[in-house]
C-alpha cells in the first residue's frame, strides 16, 4: 500500500472546471472519503487518481512518485464501480484472476490469491458462478475481490452502495468498514451519502462546485465545519447571524460569552447543531411551528424571538408538544461554533 | 400480473367513457365491440351477440386474443401462404418430373428421382461445394472486417456519422450496379486492381477467368458490399457494453489489445450470431451478383453456386423438377445453419 | 500487501498524450482507407456516367475529362428507362406503405396484447426472413401465372411485401417493447381508447423505428433482381431489370450503363443519408444483440 496525493490538481472540461485546485494527501492505509453533492467534482477526482482523466494542472503522486501521465492500466489501482462492472463472460473466479493474469502473475499464484480473497470476503462458494446470477451484495464483494486481487497501490470505491436497498446498505457499511480497517488498504471512498462516509472513513474531504471545502476527521467536520456549506451538507445545522464584540456574542435576543479560540469582532455566522440546543429551562423562548416524528426522537422547527428559524431535537418524553407551543431553550457556549461567512 | 393491470386500466378507461350507460360493466373485456367502439358517452348499449361470442372465445384463449388476431393474423397467413406454402409446393414439384410451362405438374407420380440425379451430377456437387465455401468465407471475412471497423469507429471518433454512412452505402446498392464496377475493377487488361498490382510487380491476374480465383474474387466483392452492415450490428453490440467494463479491464492492467480480446469481444457473442445469420441470407443473394456479372444463366467457370444452377436448370434447361430439387437442397442447407440458432434462441427465451 | 509487478515509472511507462495521438492517427488511417475503398468504385461509376461514350472505357482511364450530361439526357429520352424507373418507384413505394400498414399494427399487438403462443407466432414470422428466397421462386411463378399476377404491378407489390414483412414485424415489435407501457396506461386513464392510445401516443413515439424499417424495406425492394427477372416481362419491369438487360445486350454502351446505374443509386443514397441516424435500430433486424 502507498501514500497517494493530489497536489493542486485542476481538471477542466472545455469551459467548465470540474476540479479546481484540489490538494488531498491520503496516508498509507488510510480510508479517505470524498463527499459532496452530485456534480461537485468528486467522481472526477477519483477518475484523476485512477488515470481515466488527465489533469489539466497539478500532480498526482503515488508514494511521492509522479504518476500524472501514466495510463490506468499501468497505475496498479483497484476500482470498485458503482455498477460493479463484472465481466459476464467469465465466472467469478475468472473475474478475480483477470487482473493478476494481466500483470503476468503465475497461474498457481493468481489462483491462490483469488481463493484467499474470496475466502476473506466469505464468497468462496460463488467461485464458479456467473456474475449475472448474483445478488447486488454478492456482486459488490466480487467487485471488491477483483479490485484487491492486483494488490493495488490504492483501492478506489465509487458509490459502491448505490444499487442496494437500505437495510443491506447498513449491514454492508459495517462489514466493509471493518474489512477496510483490517486490510489496512489505502482507500479513496467517493459517495454523496455523508452518513456512509462518516461511519467508514478515517478522514473526509468535502467538495463543492469543484472546490475542496474542508478536509478532516469525521468529528472535526461535524463539530467544526469550516463554512456554511460544510455545516449544512454534513448533518443538520442551525446557522444564526450574530454580532461579536469584546468576547460577547450577541444574538439580538440573548447574549453569551464568546467561545474561546474563535474570537473575532464584528458580524459573523455561528452554527449550532440541533442536538446541542438544550430544551427545558433557559432564557430564550421558541415558538414551535413544525414537528417531525422520527421514531427515536422528534425533530422540531421553531421561531426565535427575532424571527430566525431554529431546528431542535426533542426527546420522546416531550411527545405532547404541539405546534404553537412555546419552549424554553438555552445554548451552551461550547456548542456554538463561529463559521467564516462564505459570503 | 401485467395482464391484470391492463384489464384494470382498460376497465377504468372504458367506464370513464360511458358514465351514464348502465352501471353493470359486463365482463366482455377485450371483445371486438367494447374496446374498439366509438367512445361517445352513452352510445354503448348491451353487448351484442358478436361480443358474447367474443367473450366466450376470450375465456378460452385469453382476453386479447380476438381483438389482436385482426392484426397479427394477416402477416401470419401471408407468410404461411407465400413462404411456407410455397416451400412445400416447391418440395412437391421436386418430387415430380415436371419440365415446366406445359400444363401442370403431375402430382400423381412422386419419387426422389431428381435427388438421386443431383447426387450423380458433378455440376451439382461443384455448385454445392462452392455455395458452402462462399457462405462460410463470406460470412467469416465480413464479420472480421465489420468488427474491426466497429472497434475503430466506436469510442468517440470524429465524423463517426460520415464514416457510418459511407460504410453502409454499398449495402443499399443493387447487385446489378455493383457487378458493373467489379467487372471493370477486375478487368484483366485495364482493371484498376490489376493496374495497382502491376505497380508492385504482380499480375496481371485474370480474376474472373481463372477457375481457382473467381470464387474468391466474388467473395471479396460481396464482403465489400456488406461489411458495413456487420459494422452497424457490432457497433450496437459495443454500445450495449457499459463503459465501466473497459475501465475495469484497464485498471486491472489489461493492454488495449488484451482488453478487446478477453473482455469486450467475448461479450459480442450475441451480436456475432445475429449478424452471421443475416449475412448468410445476404450471401444467398450472391445469385443476383453472379447473374449480373455475366448477364446470363451461366456464371464464370468455377463460380457456379446452387442458386444460379437452380435458375439455369429451371428456365434455361426447362428442368423444373430438377431445379426445384436444387432449391430444396439449398433450403436444407440454410435450415441446417439457421434452425439450431432459432431453437437455441427460442429455448433461451430470447425470441 | 506487497506491491504488484507494475511499478509506476517502470519501463512500461508511456507518455499518455503521445500514445493517444498515435492510436488516433492509426485509427483514422484505417477508417479512411476503407472509406476510399468504398467510395472509389462509386466515384468511378459516377465519373464514367459523365464521360462521352467514346472515352468511357479508354485504356488507361482518362482521369481528366470534360463532364457531360449527354448520357443522362439520352437516358431520360429513352422511354424504357423512364417507364422502368417510374415502375420501380411506384411499386416499391406502394409496397412500403402496404407493408407498414400490415406489419406495424401486427408488431404492436404482438408487443402489447396477451396472445397465447405469441412466441410461436413470432418465430413463424422471423424464420421466414432467414430462408433463402430462391427456394420459393418456382412456386411464385406458378402462383402468379395461375392468378393472373404475372407481369403485373400488383403482383410485384405483393412480392415485395412478402420479402419485407417479417423484417417490419420483428424490428417494430422490438421497438414497441422498448416503449414503456405506462405511456398508454396514462392515455387510457385519461379516457382514450386502446386504439386512440396506439394512434396518438405510441405511433409518434415509434417514429424512429418506423423510419428505419421503411427505408430498409425500400432498399431491399429497390435492389431486388431475381424475382423481377422471373415474374415480369414487359408491363411491370423494375429498374434493376432494365439495367440488367443492358448487360445482356451485345454491344454494351458503358457510359449509358453507368448513367443508368448512377441514377438507380440516387434515390437510395438520398434516403440513406437523410435517415442515417435512425438506421441502426432497424438493421439489427430485431434479432437479439445483447448477451
Amino acid at each position: 500500500m502507498s501514500e497517494v496525493s493530489l497536489d493542486n490538481v485542476t481538471k477542466r472540461f472545455d469551459s467548465t472546471v470540474a476540479v479546481n485546485d484540489v490538494s488531498i494527501d491520503i496516508d498509507d492505509g488510510e480510508v479517505m472519503g470524498i463527499v459532496g453533492p452530485s456534480g461537485c467534482g468528486k467522481t472526477t477526482a477519483l477518475r484523476l487518481v485512477a488515470g481515466f482523466e488527465t489533469v489539466s494542472e497539478g500532480t498526482v503522486r503515488y508514494d511521492g512518485e509522479d504518476v500524472t501521465h501514466i495510463p490506468p492500466e499501468n497505475r496498479n489501482v483497484g476500482l470498485v464501480f458503482q455498477s460493479y462492472a463484472l465481466f459476464n463472460n467469465m465466472t467469478v473466479l475468472q473475474n478475480v484472476t483477470f487482473g493478476p493474469k494481466m500483470h503476468d502473475v503465475g497461474k498457481e499464484e493468481r489462483r491462490d490469491r483469488a481463493c484467499e480473497l474470496l475466502e476473506l470476503l466469505d464468497i468462496e462458494e460463488l467461485a464458479d458462478r456467473n456474475p449475472k446470477t448474483l445478488s447486488g451484495g454478492q456482486q459488490q464483494r466480487v467487485g471488491l475481490a477483483r479490485a484487491l486481487a492486483i494488490e493495488p497501490h490504492i483501492l478506489l470505491l465509487d458509490e459502491p452502495m448505490t444499487g442496494l436497498d437500505a437495510k443491506l446498505k447498513q449491514t454492508l457499511r459495517q462489514e466493509l468498514g471493518q474489512l477496510l480497517d483490517d486490510l489496512e488498504v489505502t482507500t479513496l471512498y467517493v459517495t454523496h451519502d455523508q452518513e456512509q462516509a462518516m461511519s467508514m472513513c478515517d478522514r473526509i474531504a468535502v467538495m463543492n462546485d469543484g472546490h475542496l471545502e474542508q478536509i478532516g476527521t469525521p468529528s472535526e467536520i461535524y463539530e467544526q465545519p469550516a463554512n456554511e456549506f460544510v455545516a449544512g451538507f454534513i448533518g443538520t445545522a442551525n446557522l444564526l447571524e450574530v454580532t461579536i464584540e469584546d468576547e460577547q456574542v450577541s444574538f439580538g435576543f440573548t447574549e453569551l460569552d464568546a467561545p474561546g479560540p474563535q474570537r473575532v469582532d464584528g458580524t459573523a455566522t455561528v452554527m449550532i447543531r440541533p442536538d446541542d440546543v438544550r430544551v427545558g429551562e433557559g432564557p430564550v423562548s421558541v415558538e414551535i411551528t413544525n414537528l417531525f416524528y422520527q421514531g427515536e426522537h422528534i425533530q422540531a422547527t421553531g421561531l426565535l424571538p427575532d424571527g430566525q428559524k431554529l431546528t431542535l431535537r426533542l426527546d420522546r418524553s416531550l411527545g405532547d408538544v404541539t405546534t404553537g407551543d412555546s419552549l424554553s431553550i438555552a445554548f451552551d457556549p461550547d456548542d456554538i461554533h463561529v463559521i467564516e461567512s462564505t459570503r | 400480473m401485467f395482464d391484470l393491470y391492463r384489464r384494470l386500466s382498460g376497465a377504468l378507461g372504458r367506464s370513464s367513457g360511458n358514465d351514464n350507460a348502465s352501471g353493470n360493466e359486463a365482463r366482455t373485456d377485450g371483445g371486438v365491440v367494447s374496446d374498439r367502439s366509438v367512445p361517445e358517452p352513452g352510445s354503448e348499449s348491451d353487448p351484442g351477440p358478436l361480443a358474447r361470442v367474443g367473450a366466450a372465445v376470450d375465456r378460452r384463449l385469453g382476453s386479447d386474443f380476438l381483438e389482436s388476431s385482426l392484426f397479427w393474423l394477416p402477416p401470419f397467413l401471408l407468410i404461411a401462404l407465400f413462404v411456407y406454402g410455397a416451400i412445400i409446393w416447391n418440395l412437391l414439384i421436386s418430387l415430380t418430373d415436371y419440365r415446366g410451362f406445359a400444363n401442370a405438374p403431375d402430382y400423381g407420380n412422386l419419387d426422389f428421382e431428381m435427388y438421386t440425379r443431383a447426387l450423380a451430377d458433378p455440376g451439382f456437387i461443384d455448385a454445392a461445394v462452392n455455395t458452402l465455401i462462399l457462405l462460410v468465407a463470406f460470412t467469416g471475412a465480413t464479420l472480421a472486417v465489420g468488427l474491426l471497423l466497429a472497434i475503430l469507429i466506436d469510442r468517440g471518433i470524429r465524423f463517426e456519422n460520415a464514416f457510418r454512412t459511407i460504410y453502409l452505402l454499398p449495402m443499399s446498392l443493387s447487385f446489378v450496379v455493383t457487378a458493373q464496377f467489379w467487372l471493370w475493377m477486375y478487368n484483366f487488361n485495364n482493371g484498376i486492381v490489376n493496374l495497382l498490382l502491376g505497380t508492385v510487380g504482380i499480375g496481371p491476374i485474370s480474376f474472373l477467368g481463372d477457375q481457382t480465383i473467381v470464387l474468391w474474387a466474388v467473395i471479396f466483392a460481396l464482403m465489400w458490399q456488406f461489411s458495413g452492415y456487420a459494422m452497424v450490428v457490432y457497433l450496437a453490440g459495443l454500445r450495449a457494453i457499459p463503459t465501466e467494463h473497459y475501465e475495469a479491464a484497464q485498471v486491472d492492467g489489461a493492454s488495449t489489445l488484451k482488453m478487446y480480446w478477453r473482455v469486450i469481444i467475448p461479450q459480442l457473442k450475441g451480436a456475432t450470431i445475429s449478424a452471421a445469420v443475416v449475412l448468410m441470407v445476404f450471401g444467398m443473394k450472391a445469385f443476383d451478383f453472379l447473374y449480373s456479372l455475366v448477364g446470363g444463366y451461366r456464371p464464370p467457370n468455377g463460380a457456379d453456386i446452387l442458386a444460379t444452377k437452380m435458375v439455369r436448370e429451371a428456365y434455361a434447361n426447362l428442368n423444373w423438377a430438377y431445379g426445384a430439387a436444387i432449391a430444396i437442397v439449398l433450403f436444407g442447407m440454410a435450415l441446417a445453419v439457421i434452425g439450431p440458432y432459432l431453437v437455441y434462441e427460442y429455448r433461451r427465451n430470447n425470441l | 500487501m506487497a506491491t504488484a509487478d507494475t511499478e509506476p515509472g517502470s519501463s512500461q511507462r508511456f507518455e499518455k498524450g503521445t500514445r493517444e495521438t498515435l492510436v488516433t492517427v492509426a485509427r483514422h488511417a484505417v477508417l479512411l482507407t476503407w472509406s476510399f475503398l468504398v467510395l472509389f468504385p462509386l466515384y468511378w461509376l459516377a465519373s464514367m456516367s459523365l464521360k462521352p461514350s467514346g472515352q468511357a472505357n479508354s485504356l488507361p482511364p482518362d482521369w481528366i475529362f470534360l463532364p457531360t450530361v449527354y448520357n443522362y439526357l439520352q437516358l431520360v429520352q429513352s422511354s424504357d428507362f423512364v417507364t422502368a424507373f417510374a415502375n420501380s418507384l411506384l411499386m416499391v413505394g406502394a409496397s412500403v406503405v402496404l407493408v407498414l400498414l400490415i406489419g406495424v399494427p401486427a408488431a404492436y399487438v404482438l408487443s402489447r396484447y396477451d396472445i397465447p403462443k405469441e412466441r410461436d407466432v413470432l418465430v413463424w414470422i422471423l424464420s421466414s426472413r432467414m430462408l433463402p428466397p430462391i427456394a420459393v421462386v418456382l412456386p411464385f411463378f406458378i402462383i402468379f401465372q395461375e392468378f393472373n399476377l404475372f407481369d403485373s404491378k400488383i403482383g410485384m407489390v405483393l412480392m415485395y411485401v412478402s420479402i419485407n414483412l417479417s423484417l417490419v414485424v420483428w424490428v417494430m415489435k422490438a421497438f414497441f417493447d422498448g416503449i414503456p407501457e405506462t405511456l398508454e396506461e396514462a392515455a387510457r386513464v385519461d379516457g382514450a381508447t386502446r386504439f386512440q392510445g396506439f394512434l396518438k401516443i405510441i405511433l409518434p413515439a415509434a417514429k424512429p423505428g418506423i423510419f428505419s424499417v421503411a427505408i430498409i424495406s425500400f432498399i431491399f425492394a429497390w435492389i431486388e433482381l431475381l424475382f423481377g427477372l422471373v415474374l415480369t416481362s414487359f408491363n411491370a419491369v423494375p429498374v434493376t431489370l432494365f439495367v440488367y438487360s443492358f448487360i445482356g445486350s451485345r454491344s454494351i454502351e458503358w457510359s449509358m450503363l453507368a448513367a443508368a446505374s448512377t441514377a438507380m443509386i440516387i434515390p437510395v443514397a438520398i434516403f440513406l443519408i437523410a435517415v442515417n441516424k435512425y438506421l441502426a435500430a432497424g438493421l439489427s433486424f430485431g434479432v437479439v444483440i445483447k448477451e
